[in-house]
């Protein structure tokens, strides 16, 4: 196999493909810590994507509460069951990691490492929403950060991987992912419905159609995307969780765009199951109040606890670029490749022709208003 | 007197070698019958002996014409989508080894024990294949996302071809794959297999370009889906054969030029029909002899010529699908 370079494993390693990088990588940023599993994200998806009759168990976008929910089933711990336990090591700076990815560990008979979800696998998507990682007693529930009791809501869709287990696994050469954004599809009018992608899929993101009897996925809404517009999971967020656009190598890292910024200059964005291998696009801020950060550092890689203290910063109001870049989530639909902190009061937005598409302060004008209404002659409930 | 001991010695000599010479001459003749004959037996026994030491597949019953592994014999009518006609009956079969798929990952390495029993026949418009496989199980539907069907293949090229031509054909020699999906027969034989068929309780309340479809919270048959809806049908949608709601033959024809390059021909004519029976599968796999689809590589089927063919079953509860498949070695076959 040939070898090609992950950087968010610090090493090469071994992949069906050349490494052949798209002229530009659509990728995103969730804040895990401001998700509120309102499942806005799944239903704009599914009534854009997945309406039709044999797509019912699909969600091309899902939102599972962490620690014990996952769709499909198990889906994680799956897969890190099949790998078995593996090791990163600090060299230098870095951290490499030295474990095998799905390729490598894959038996000599096969292309990736994977496995076939069930039907029943499929049928629980809300398995585990809102559950603690413990049973609550009321002794261990006290507020202190990070939190003993905890649980945190993971959005996930189709991570565009730069390595798509997907796409090495389609003995039809069905997948493709495009070289103007990175954005990886199911051919519809090519695959034959093998289901080998559902297979090597760690992240489970393809879904075989029980009407049409081939495969789909996730197609990051490219009809938007192509006109400049983020895709809708992201552009309906409630939450504000999300920040869409194009994410550089980190040697070419610009940190006045806003997912390099994030992922590479300060770090806080990190790679959903780095050590599988595929260099998946969408990074996620990973919840700061888990008690649990084992938990964390092998869903996100070993950036984690680095991540948690960044953000941590941010909010005590240390870090005004990050609080800036943060505020820019879902701030408007338009695709911005660059951003600025206008004084220190207001945070701008800019499309790839320079033109501003967004300005926002970053405090929100407040006004306190009396608690008695002197001319109504009332008490207000809401001063602000 | 020494000039005369050495011309008597070299007489001697002399009368050595002629002494010699005649005993050569009298073997020589005789070796030289031998060996001949030894050629000419080895010539003509050649394939016995071949047999022999390697067995190849062959016609069981009576041959005529060039000796070759599967022989296409002329009948007056081919029975097209029939396994059981008894036209076939009168047909002697070979039997063809499958053997494991280890070229293209994902592999297939495990390899049925029995091989599959080949009959052809042609009538002069239609070539028609009999193919007869033990398999526990019938495997016909695909809805489940675990769910593979069975299926099997006949693949033709031309002769003589290169040995990767095994592998789906090559661009200089293309091949025309005839490929039965038991799926696609019960789609015909029952109707679409839809999704009520995996999921009978299913319950659904809204399909956004269907809402007044839905009855008793139960969605509308997928054949019902009217034309302007099947765009939530992505795949139908797009022309996928795969996933066409009405099927006119269990039998795709494709052209292929290596591997990952099968395509549907234009035109779908031909024709095949399978019957599982007490643990065996029997199917009937027929193309036209003319081609339909020359321009785009089909095969054209003559009288009196020879070709490569292979032939490819998949067990559809061993998870065999694409390359994951038992597929024979390159064989001939003659057209009678
Ligand atoms: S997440 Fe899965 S489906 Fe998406 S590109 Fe990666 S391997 Fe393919
Ligand atoms: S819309 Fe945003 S906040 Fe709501 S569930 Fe999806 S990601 Fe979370």
């Amino acid at each position: 196999m040939p070898k090609v370079y992950n950087w968010q494993i610090g090493r090469e390693m071994d992949y069906w493909y050349e490494e052949s990088r798209p002229r530009r990588q659509a990728a995103a940023v969730f804040d895990t810590n401001k998700c509120i599993a309102c499942q806005t994200c799944t239903v704009a998806c599914k009534t854009t994507w997945t309406s039709g009759k044999g797509q019912e168990y699909m969600y091309w976008n899902n939102v599972e509460t962490k620690p014990w929910g996952s769709y499909p089933m198990g889906w994680d711990v799956n897969i890190l069951k099949m790998l078995g336990p593996q090791r990163w090591s600090l060299e230098g700076e870095r951290y490499v990691y030295r474990g095998k990815t799905i390729f490598e560990a894959a038996a000599q008979s096969e292309r990736v490492l994977g496995y076939l979800p069930s039907d029943l696998d499929y049928a629980y998507p809300n398995r585990g929403e809102d559950e603690t990682n413990e049973i609550v007693v009321e002794e261990k529930f006290y507020l202190r950060m990070p939190h003993d009791l905890w649980f945190f809501y993971l959005p996930r869709i189709c991570n565009h991987c730069t390595y798509p287990a997907c796409l090495a696994s389609c003995p039809r050469l069905s997948i493709y992912k495009r070289p103007e954004d990175g954005i990886v599809l199911v051919d519809q009018a090519r695959c034959r419905g093998y289901r080998e992608c559902v297979q090597a899929c760690p992240y489970k993101k393809v879904f075989y159609n029980h009407v049409t009897r081939i495969s789909e996925k996730c197609v990051l809404c490219y009809p938007a995307v192509e006109k400049g517009i983020w895709p809708r999971c992201m552009r309906t967020c409630i939450g504000k969780i999300r920040m869409f656009g194009y994410l550089n190598t980190p040697e070419k890292a610009d940190p006045e765009n806003p997912l390099d910024f994030l992922v590479h200059v300060k770090k806080v964005g990190l790679p959903l199951l780095p050590q599988l291998g595929l260099e998946p696009n969408i990074y996620y801020i990973p919840p700061i109040h888990v008690g649990n950060i084992n938990f964390l550092r092998m869903l996100f890689g070993p950036g984690v606890d680095q991540a948690i203290q960044t953000y941590n910063k941010a909010i005590a109001g240390r870090d005004l670029e990050l609080v800036a870049a943060l505020l820019l989530n879902v701030s408007t639909d338009r695709i911005m490749t660059k951003f600025k902190v206008i004084g220190s009061s207001e945070v701008a937005g800019y499309d790839e022709n320079g033109h501003e598409v967004v300005r926002i302060p970053l405090k929100e004008p407040a006004v306190v208003r009396p608690f008695y209404d002197e001319r109504l002659q009332v008490y207000r409930h809401n001063i602000t | 007197m020494a000039e005369r001991k050495r011309r008597r010695a070299l007489l001697r000599m002399g009368a050595g070698i002629s002494k010699s010479a005649r005993v050569a001459d009298r073997l020589f003749l005789p070796v030289v019958a031998g060996a001949a004959l030894l050629t000419m037996l080895l010539t003509v026994f050649h394939r016995q002996i071949q047999e022999i030491v390697s067995p190849s597949p062959q016609p069981s019953g009576e041959q005529q014409g060039p000796r070759a592994d599967v022989v296409a014999y002329t009948v007056d009518k081919v029975p097209i989508s029939d396994p059981d006609s008894p036209v076939w009956d009168n047909i002697p079969h070979s039997r063809i080894s499958l053997a494991d798929q280890s070229i293209i990952k994902p592999l297939k390495l495990n390899v049925p024990a029995e091989p599959v029993k080949v009959k052809a026949a042609h009538d002069g418009e239609w070539i028609g294949f009999l193919l007869e496989w033990p398999d526990s199980k019938a495997d016909t539907q695909a809805i489940k996302v675990k769910e593979f069907r069975d299926a099997c293949a006949v693949m033709i090229t031309s002769y003589p071809s290169p040995p990767e031509a095994r592998f789906m054909g090559t661009a200089n020699n293309p091949a025309t794959i005839l490929h039965w999906k038991a799926d696609w027969q019960i789609d015909i034989e029952e109707g679409f297999q839809d999704l009520e068929k995996a999921f009978p309780n299913v319950s659904v309340d809204m399909y956004p370009l269907l809402k007044e479809s839905i009855r008793d919270g139960k969605p509308p048959k997928t054949v019902d889906i009217p034309e302007f809806a099947r765009v939530r049908l992505p795949g139908t949608w797009a022309g996928n054969p795969v996933s066409q709601l009405s099927k006119a033959s269990p039998v795709e024809k494709i052209v292929a030029k290596g591997p990952a390059t099968i395509t549907t021909l234009p035109t779908q004519d031909a024709a095949g029909w399978g019957r599982w029976r007490d643990g065996v599968w029997r199917v009937v796999l027929a193309k036209k002899m003319k081609a339909s689809d020359g321009q785009a590589g089909e095969m054209v089927i003559e009288r009196g010529q020879t070709y490569s063919v292979a032939f490819t079953v998949w067990f559809g509860d061993g998870g065999d699908r694409g390359s994951r498949k038992n597929p024979s070695m390159l064989h001939t076959l003659y057209v009678e």
